[in-house]
């Protein structure tokens, strides 16, 4: 009986308390919240009997006429509960199921890299050991080519249609073809003062292939096509157009071309490597398309084989 | 001051400076516009800085954390190449024109933590690569610390972007409350409580 009795006083409470909240009356001599059918403030004790109690807006705590029935300032309607604000954009799932999808992506782009590098240690360790069989001297690139390839196809399909602009305008071809020669001259005349300075030999690339009795061919496809087109697939492609969602042209060039400079496992040539990605990346974006930075990873490398070979640039 | 205007809605008496009818809550003034805005106060920025502002700070520490552990190592490959008899100076002036890009970078993630950390993590992590590639047995040495730096650098990464992403959205949910009037249509929600006296009636 007891415990049923104090119930029903507690529900009377709650109701009262919201009367209350949707009126807010307000006793006027010490503005102290009082019910409205109230004869004196229970705060102040002082007499509310022949005066209007001050009543204001739930909603913007505006002195309300008594005769209105929606607040003349902010609209709200007089006696209902206060209107709560929206939801901030920041807390709605479908900002943070946006952004989560956009993470995804970059989060795709960053297992690439690491994997990448696990297939450059794995290549540098095996590399080491005298064995010329065909399969370890190109199971290496064969492997790393494999491996971008059915990335690009699995969860970069989206980025395919760049394959197809092949129309980025003659002009452009024309000037990758120029600028390759003094592209190339100023990357040689950069290792020359490297290798100089630290008493160093620059790396021979042809020489090993010569020796294993593979021809100009094999070096070619090996040394100046597999990365031309697998390399920018995965820098040029892959990562920079993914990247470019993200943030803006210049940033983008600039985590690329780390990413490509770093890659190749050389820290002393870092910063030109840098640069040369620079380059590849700008023609990426200026020509919107993968095939003049490709050709022009093809020539730089060509160059190169074509040095090693001829010695037409002095050393 | 009390000057009595009509509502052109419900055509009763309102008073002058009121922003909405006191009888039917029709708009009446454009100023009411201005006062809805201010009345919604924007935390986000404030949230951003306060969930995200942290990673993004450690993040940034990370990166002179490894521009000082760099420059350190290449101190000491200068100094100990005298001792072993090995030339150590091009492996030293490597770990030097890493420990300045990783400047580089320290500076640059102020301005754009997000490319920063992302292009610290990729330069770390290759290094780690680069050290396992020519001697294996690196890959233990300080193997928590490499952890922990790695782990900050990742937290850094995707803070700074819902950081960027949350100030970018804020500023385009700005723009179309000054110039289009979005709000113009919210008296109509009062409507419902001024129908059902009416409808008594029809019946």
């Amino acid at each position: 009986m007891n415990n049923t009795g104090n119930h029903a006083d507690k529900q009377g409470g709650k109701e009262n308390i919201q009367e209350l909240i949707l009126l807010d009356v307000i006793c006027e001599h010490c503005r102290n919240k009082m019910r409205p059918e109230a004869n004196f403030c229970p705060v102040c004790g002082r007499s509310a009997k022949g005066r209007v109690p001050v009543v204001l807006c739930v909603q913007c705590r505006n002195k309300l006429r008594p005769d209105v029935k929606f607040c003349t300032r902010c609209g709200h309607p007089v006696g209902q509960p206060k209107k709560q604000p929206p939801a901030p954009f920041y807390t709605t799932p479908q900002f943070i199921n946006r952004m989560n999808r956009d993470i995804s992506v970059l989060k795709n782009i960053i297992i690439l890299f690491v994997i990448l590098i696990a297939v450059n240690i794995i290549g540098y360790l095996t590399i080491n050991e005298a064995d010329t069989s065909f399969f370890t001297f190109f199971g290496f690139e064969i492997f790393d080519s494999a491996l971008i390839i059915a990335w690009l196809l699995v969860f970069h399909r989206n980025i395919l249609d760049i394959y197809y602009n092949l129309d980025c305008g003659i002009r452009k071809y024309a000037v990758v073809l120029i600028a390759a020669i003094p592209v190339y001259i100023a990357v040689h005349f950069v290792v020359v003062l490297l290798t100089s300075l630290l008493k160093t030999e620059s790396l021979n690339y042809t020489k090993s292939y010569y020796e294993d009795g593979y021809g100009y061919l094999t070096v070619i496809l090996s040394i100046c096509l597999q990365p031309a087109l697998i390399e920018e697939t995965a820098f040029r492609g892959i990562i920079h157009t993914s990247l470019r969602k993200f943030m803006g042209v210049k940033e983008t060039i600039i985590v690329t071309s780390a990413a490509f400079a770093i890659l190749h496992f050389a820290p002393i040539s870092f910063l030109y490597l840098f640069l040369l990605g620079v380059y590849f990346s700008a023609l990426r974006h200026w020509s919107n398309s993968l095939y003049p930075p490709m050709l022009a990873h093809f020539l730089h490398n060509f160059l190169c084989i074509a040095q090693e070979t001829y010695k037409i640039l002095p050393e | 001051m009390n000057e009595p205007v009509q509502c052109p809605k419900c055509g009763s008496a309102a008073v002058k400076g009121d922003d909405f009818c006191g009888q039917c809550g029709h708009k009446l003034a454009l100023l009411a516009r201005y006062r809805l805005k201010q009345s919604g106060e924007r935390f986000s920025t404030r949230y951003a800085k306060d969930v995200y502002g942290g990673n993004i700070k450690s993040g940034r520490g990370a990166i002179l954390a490894v521009t000082i552990i760099l420059a350190i190592t290449g101190i000491f490959l200068i100094t100990a190449s005298d001792r072993r008899e090995e030339d150590g100076t091009a492996a030293a002036i490597a770990v030097f024109i890493i420990a300045g890009v990783f400047f580089a970078l320290w500076f640059w993630a102020k301005i754009q933590p997000f490319p920063a950390s992302l292009t610290a993590f990729i330069l770390f992590i290759s290094l780690i690569g680069i050290n396992i590639a020519f001697d294996p047995t690196t890959l233990a040495q300080g193997f928590l610390v490499k952890i922990v730096i790695l782990s900050l650098l990742l937290r850094a990464i995707t803070s700074s972007y819902k950081y960027k992403r949350l100030i970018e959205e804020d500023a385009a949910q700005r723009i179309p409350v000054k110039t289009a009037p979005s709000q113009e249509q919210d008296p109509v929600v009062s409507e419902p409580a001024d129908k059902p006296p009416e409808e008594p009636q029809n019946e």
